[in-house]
């Protein structure tokens, strides 16, 4: 049996040859399973204002998500005190649905281009689809963690030890893809 | 931020191709907005220097510079502009999965 290492190699254009081993794109297939479930946690509220009624056109939602996942995922852009708070709420009303939106894309790309085999191309859309879902799935598996500059803590459980190697390793690959599109390997 | 344990384009398509056409006529000219990246743990250095390089077309060594202030100082301004022009850029950096806000400068 040949034993595939996980590798990805940049064409120079933005676009990516990547091999998986099959084992890993089976676990990442089931991380991005659950983590689209997280993505679609609070559905969006159903319109409240006449004038959306009237035009069909969504605003977004005006309050913070509930869920610390998505709080780090959609942070507020103006602190508490601009405009008396005004500031933050127009900016996520105006924004959220295209971020969440743009979320939910790329996770729902990379999980298409993991079904496909041990090795695949990725052209460079879908390079940075991967480069982003990773990265949201790392500050969402981060945020459970409570991952700080300190020393990592002795993990309290084995599902704990094995949110810390499933961090870790997102952590390797999204290094691996970044080394991949140009970035210094030494960072 | 962090390291990689051992050792963006499309970030948002309908975000990067706008530019800041409409300054604000009303706008203290002599106190610009800023757009701060803060630090986090989680962002491994090596993506924000890609991120600041791609979002805003940065040199290596400046998007570095800037990385290593936000990793040391806790937070570094990375554009400053009209308001709407801050805006956007932080609306492109969360696209990106960075920590960013914007205000006018002090």
């Amino acid at each position: 049996m040949v034993t595939i290492r996980p590798s990805f190699r940049g064409h120079g254009d933005g676009s990516v040859t990547v091999r998986l081993p099959s084992w890993l794109r089976s676990l990442l297939r089931g991380q991005f399973e659950e983590f689209a479930e997280v993505l679609d946690g609070e559905a969006p509220d159903e319109p409240r204002d006449p004038l959306e009624a009237l035009t069909g056109l969504r605003a977004g939602p005006v309050r913070p998500p509930a869920d610390p996942i998505l709080r780090r995922l959609r942070p507020d852009a103006y602190a508490s005190d601009v405009d008396g708070g005004q500031a933050a709420v127009d900016f996520r009303r105006f924004t959220e649905l295209d971020l969440a939106a743009l979320q939910r894309q790329r996770v729902l790309s990379i999980r298409e281009t993991l079904s496909e085999g041990d090795k695949f191309d990725l052209s460079p859309g879908q390079a940075q689809d991967w480069l982003g879902a990773l990265n949201d799935l790392r500050l969402a598996i981060g945020t459970v963690l409570d991952v700080s500059e300190e020393p990592e803590p002795v993990p309290d459980s084995d599902e704990e030890a094995r949110a810390y190697e499933i961090y870790h390793l997102l952590g390797n690959l999204q290094h691996m893809l970044l080394v991949a599109l140009g970035a210094p390997p030494d960072l | 931020m962090t390291q990689a344990p051992t050792a963006p384009e499309r970030l948002d398509p309908s975000l990067g191709s706008q530019t800041d056409s409409q300054a604000d006529e009303v706008e203290d000219l002599s106190r610009p907005w800023i757009t701060i990246v803060w630090n986090d743990p989680v962002n491994l250095m090596s993506y924000v220097v890609y991120v600041l390089q791609k979002l805003f077309g940065y040199s290596r060594e400046k998007s570095t510079k800037l990385m290593l202030d936000v990793h040391h100082k806790g937070r570094a301004v990375v554009s400053s502009g009209t308001r709407e022009k801050m805006e956007i850029d932080v609306a492109r950096l969360h696209a990106a999965g960075l920590w960013a806000t914007l205000q006018q400068d002090d």
